[in-house]
């Protein structure tokens, strides 16, 4: 029972002290320097200069598996004087991927003087005289490797080097999955920053003030399900004395329904600066949208134009939701259809245009995306648009603001705030 | 090289450095290098980790009284045994001598500034020894079998 710490037990403590305690201080310092590291890529370049000094080889190389895929990929390649090796540099493809499989350190000495072929034809092409891979591990999972090489016969590596190198090895895998959580936080961070951005990018593009004008009151409201959303409502101003007034809705949720929705107000605007016909604007939106948005993906639009000297109401709907018009002498309801296809799906669409009787004091238009009829409570029941008729019935004194606060209430209570869905709702009220 | 590292006959290590809490990360991942290529188990390397951590917070937060006070800490790794030997100046180290025996044989009191400390010792070490030395400061001493 030996209390020598002999090389058979520990490794790379040989008994040669002067040696041992270089050892322990290449050991201690290098653990030091990349368990306070927390830039990925400064601790992997980190410790494969210190895999070359410890080692006295070469050339070191780091190969990680990317997280999900099982290939191992150079992610650090550099030459004992710390710089770089190019691209496409040759080395032992079969130690390193032995190592990762096994994960067992692996070590050939004076290759050239008889090397085993079976750890690949590629160590005598190169004229390896030394090659030592050791696995970067944690207890959960393989991260890749760690390989050194020298052709330098004068540099053939010891069992002590490889002791000491397996140790570095061992500690090194610990300090580089830290690194790549630190790493994912502060992306994750990032990310969050950039769609709160986004987000408040995109309200401000949305009317957020009640609109006046003679003889109609307007009042909108929008709630994305994530940060940024594909629904969109606006209010345009436009010839003669005409208001525009959109709801629009993008397939799919997050950033590209985001980018698409400002790119469909960026052309909306345009067009609607000297266009009033709400059909020729759909068609023309169309036909770059058509060009823009990737298969699958397109927007339902409705655009409605009132003639605020005559209350006269002109709409074309690119395959949105039946806008509510309730018209308060009757206490009637019409629900104004589709004319046309989604913006997005042909490139030739044409938006036929259709005219209401005169938008009076009293009649209310509600313009909503389907996030309102299709919420869902927790029976999975839809909210519906009978039950939006009902309500809006119910809110036929109120000001536009109110009626659009009443509906998200009563969409908010009907879904317990579970709402998975973009929630967008425009109230026209004649005045 | 802020670690001083030196060599001792049989196979002892010893390790000197200020009482500064950024030297224990590093230290812990030296440990766990060592018993590693001393091939202990995992769970016997996770746990003596965590002890020596814990000394070592324990000597520099209440054992020093000034940053460049010196901790000092000898190790012994064989394939049979690990022992460590952790040094601090600072007189509060009777506190931890003190509580050491009034809780003897009893379960330390976690709350105590040192309590969480004695209760890992207690949980994963097989022997410790503490003792006080108005010149020197506090010596303690923790030692564990390894399981062949």
């Amino acid at each position: 029972m030996s209390q020598d710490w002999a090389a058979s037990q520990t490794g790379f403590l040989t008994g040669d002290r002067a040696k041992d305690a270089r050892n322990v201080t290449i050991l201690l310092d290098t653990i030091a320097e990349v368990t306070g590291k927390a830039d990925l890529d400064a601790l992997m370049r980190s410790i494969v200069d210190k895999a070359i000094k410890i080692t006295n080889a070469e050339r070191g190389l780091l190969l990680l598996t990317d997280p999900g895929a099982g290939k191992l990929a150079i992610k650090v390649a550099r030459d004992k004087t710390g710089a770089p090796l190019p691209p496409g540099i040759r080395y032992s493809h079969s130690i390193p991927a032995k190592v990762f499989e096994t994960g067992k350190a692996e070590t050939l000495m004076d290759a050239a003087g008889g090397g085993d072929i079976a750890l690949g034809q590629s160590i005598l092409d190169l004229r390896l005289v030394s090659v030592m891979c050791v696995p970067l591990t944690t207890a959960d999972e393989r991260l890749g490797v760690l390989y050194v090489d020298s052709r330098a016969s004068a540099k053939g590596f010891t069992q002590s080097d490889l002791e000491l190198f397996k140790a570095l090895g061992s500690q090194c895998g610990l300090a580089i999955h830290n690194a790549r959580l630190v790493d994912a936080y502060i992306r994750q961070q990032r990310l969050q920053h950039d769609l709160h951005v986004a987000k408040e990018i995109q309200q401000g593009m949305l009317p957020r003030k009640t609109v006046e004008r003679p003889r109609i009151e307007i009042a909108g409201f929008n709630r994305p399900c994530d940060e940024t959303g594909g629904d969109y409502y606006d209010y345009v101003t436009m010839p003669e004395r005409r208001m525009g007034v959109i709801v629009g809705d993008v397939s799919g949720h997050g950033i590209g329904a985001a980018l698409f929705m400002a790119t469909a107000r960026a052309l909306l605007r345009a067009f609607t600066y000297k266009m009033a016909d709400p059909g020729a604007v759909l068609r023309e939106v169309n036909l770059f949208l058509d060009r823009d948005m990737p298969e699958g993906s397109f927007m339902t639009l409705f655009f409605g134009v009132v003639d605020t000297k005559t209350g006269a109401f002109r709409y074309a709907s690119a395959g949105h939701n039946p806008v509510i018009l309730f018209r308060r002498q009757t206490g009637s309801f019409e629900e104004l259809s589709k004319t046309g296809p989604g913006l997005g799906l042909l490139p030739n669409a044409d938006y036929e245009i259709r005219e209401t009787a005169p938008i009076k004091p009293g009649d209310i238009l509600l313009l909503y995306t389907d996030g309102v009829p299709e919420a869902m409570n927790a029976t999975k029941e839809l909210f519906g648009v009978e039950r939006m008729k009902t309500l809006l019935a119910g809110l036929k004194e109120r000001a536009p603001a109110e009626i659009v606060q009443q509906f998200v209430r009563a969409v908010t209570d009907w879904t317990k705030d579970n709402f998975d869905d973009d929630l967008t709702l425009v109230v026209v009220k004649g005045t | 090289m802020p670690i001083r590292p030196q060599i001792h006959d049989k196979g002892t290590i010893s390790l000197s450095f200020a009482a500064n809490l950024r030297y224990v990360r590093p230290i812990r991942h030296f440990v766990s290098a060592l018993c590693a290529l001393a091939k202990y188990p995992e769970d016997e390397t996770e746990s003596i980790a965590l002890v020596t951590t814990e000394i070592l917070n324990n000597s520099i937060e209440h054992g020093a009284k000034r940053p460049d006070d010196e901790i000092g800490m000898i190790m012994t790794v064989t394939s049979e045994r690990f022992r460590c030997e952790v040094q601090d100046p600072g007189k509060g180290g009777d506190a931890f001598a003190r509580a050491a025996i009034t809780r003897a044989g009893k379960m330390p009191d976690l709350e105590e500034p040192r309590g969480r400390g004695l209760f890992l010792i207690k949980s994963y070490m097989d022997e410790m020894t503490v003792t006080w030395d108005p010149k020197t400061g506090t010596r303690l001493v923790v030692s564990k079998a390894i399981a062949p």
